[in-house]
């Protein structure tokens, strides 16, 4: 018993491995609650285009600041909702198709990224940071903007729960409401923009989507009704990040794929034992 | 559940719920319906009848003030279509998700949703409130199931209680009864009688053109224009029939008038797809 206790408490010794953990715990639930909405829209792939596309937002901070990361939170949180709103905007006005959108724009902007990226000289070992996230280099004021930015997105979802329930269920009725639908849509979209900036340190621009889908994912199995499956979801990231991240200190492996890792290893056993979708919380209710 | 609320008291003796005048409407330049004329008196129950592609859908849209009209005017309540809040759509049911992770209270508090307000949560009495709406169409019993596991006149019936809840005074219904066994549209048409009672006034799109006949209290017989509109007998006629269906229509005739057998276009079960573009 002792033992588990030590191996749980010797991690957190290091001041860095603490940061780690609280940044880690932050991302997992605001990274999964926003996935929720992800999940039910079917919008893994725009999430995974909205991550890679702010590369170039990151690089032009980097550059700017001479590596400082002040610059680059900002940068790339405004590449992120220029994103989120471009294409946001190209599929309203669609004359191709969404994903194509999507797509032509995220490999176009990724690719800005690795070559504003590649004219610096460090270019592999910086690459490798962005892409991969590195949350053990969080600093306090790091944790300021991830709880600062987390806990705005969560207010929102929580202040617009209703609006956005009807507008990911049901547009017409939204329509028939007179709800403002393009003005929540684009609301939407920006929410995970911020979610994925937020969350870029921790698991990097590459395993992005499995923090916005995997923990959703997991929790629709298990549950019929959407403020549970909210709930559960951010649960699922948080425990995801922190035990990813004791997985990553005694396995010696990269943090961001350790936690990705626990997400995926989640998925798979309620993807095999949630007997049938639901049956674990029907009848808790009424 | 507050007392039933009769919409037609507020309205000023005769005046109609919509008033429909030359609309045309479509898609991307091209006019799906054509030059329709109508009123609708409050509290009455009208079919739209007419083959697939015949604007039927369409027409629903642009009076809900989902699509706009090209030419025309559609004035509900007086008002220009899109303004008026107490329209409650019911789309076709194959464009619903039913996966969503919802339960049947959780849809039909969503017709609440513009009564609560911004920044407000429902709270008991609105959970009261949306269990009336369900008790009145039967389901009140089942108001925490989730919505993939009704049938399909349940599903129907749960998109009533969320027209009641959201106190909708035009009922506009895309082909509501197609996939449904007899029962299900004994059902659904004896759920509908509780719409009636508080005069909401009611439009829907059917492919069974003898339930439009025997249900409805006016049959308005659609082909791209408007070929008639008025009783049943009135309407449905061997020559009206004739030009909406052209031969697609197999007519019965009897000493009692035309019965119809059935309309060998298409099939009852095909959405059409006018919405799709």
């Amino acid at each position: 018993m002792n033992a588990i206790i030590d191996a749980l408490v010797a991690p957190l010794a290091y001041p860095f491995m603490v940061r780690g953990m609280i940044a880690a715990l932050l991302v997992g639930i605001v990274c999964a609650t926003v996935g929720t909405y992800v999940v039910l829209r079917g919008m893994a792939f725009f999430g995974d285009a909205l991550a890679h596309a702010i590369l170039p937002g990151v690089a032009v901070g980097y550059l700017l600041g001479g590596g400082a990361k002040g610059p680059l939170f900002w940068s790339a949180l405004v590449a992120a909702v220029f994103t989120a709103v471009g294409i946001g905007a190209v599929s309203r006005g669609a004359r191709i198709k969404e994903d194509t959108a999507i797509g032509i724009i995220f490999a176009g902007m990724f690719a800005v990224g690795i070559a504003l990226i590649s004219s610096t000289r460090s270019y592999a070992v910086d690459l490798a940071h962005f892409l991969f996230g590195n949350v053990l280099g969080v600093s306090g004021g790091d944790l300021l903007l991830i709880g600062g930015f987390g806990a705005v997105v969560l207010a929102i979802i929580a202040a617009f729960y209703k609006e956005f329930l009807v507008i990911s269920f049901d547009t017409t009725l939204a329509a028939t409401l007179r709800l403002p639908v393009a003005l929540l849509d684009y609301l939407l979209l920006v929410l995970m923009a911020v979610t994925v900036v937020v969350s870029l340190q921790t698991v990097g621009v590459a395993l992005m989507v499995a923090m916005l889908v995997t923990p959703a994912a997991t929790a629709y199995l298990l549950t019929r009704r959407l403020i549970v499956m909210m709930s559960l979801a951010a649960a699922i990231g948080a425990v995801s990040g922190v035990a990813g991240l004791y997985v990553s200190y005694y396995a010696r492996v990269a943090s961001g794929a350790a936690i990705v890792l626990v997400c995926t290893a989640i998925f798979v056993l309620a993807f095999l034992f949630s007997p049938k979708r639901g049956r674990l919380w029907r009848g808790q209710r009424s | 559940m507050a007392g039933v609320v009769s919409f037609c008291t507020g309205v000023e003796a005769g005046a109609p719920v919509a008033r429909v005048s030359g609309l045309t409407a479509g898609y991307g330049g091209v006019p799906v319906i054509e030059d329709i004329t109508f009123e609708l008196a409050c509290g009455e129950r009208v079919a739209v009848v007419g083959p697939n592609g015949a604007g039927k859908s369409t027409l629903l849209l642009t009076l809900a003030g989902l699509l706009p009209a090209t030419h025309g005017e559609v004035a509900i309540y007086g008002h220009e279509a899109g303004v008026h809040v107490h329209i409650s759509f019911v789309p076709q049911r194959s464009r619903v998700d039913w996966t969503f992770p919802v339960d049947l209270a959780d849809v039909v508090m969503m017709g609440r949703v513009g009564r609560l307000g911004l920044f407000r949560w429902p709270r008991a009495r609105d959970w009261d409130y949306v269990r009336g709406c369900l008790e009145a169409v039967g389901m009140g019993e089942m108001a925490h199931r989730q919505i993939g596991e009704l049938s399909g006149g349940q599903q129907q019936r749960v998109f009533i209680a969320r027209a009641l809840a959201q106190e909708a005074e035009l009922m506009l219904m895309d082909e509501p009864f197609t996939g449904l066994d007899v029962t299900s549209q004994e059902d659904v048409l004896r759920t509908l009688e509780e719409l009636r009672r508080r005069n909401v006034t009611l439009m829907v799109t059917t492919h069974d053109l003898a339930l439009a006949a025997e249900r409805f209290d006016r049959v308005m017989l659609l082909n791209h224009r408007l070929i008639g509109l008025g009783a049943p007998p009135a309407v449905l006629t061997d020559e009206r029939l004739a030009k909406a269906y052209g031969g697609h229509l197999r007519l019965l005739q009897t000493t009692a008038g035309v019965g119809v057998l059935g309309d060998t276009c298409c099939g009852a079960g095909a959405d059409d797809h006018e919405r799709d573009h």
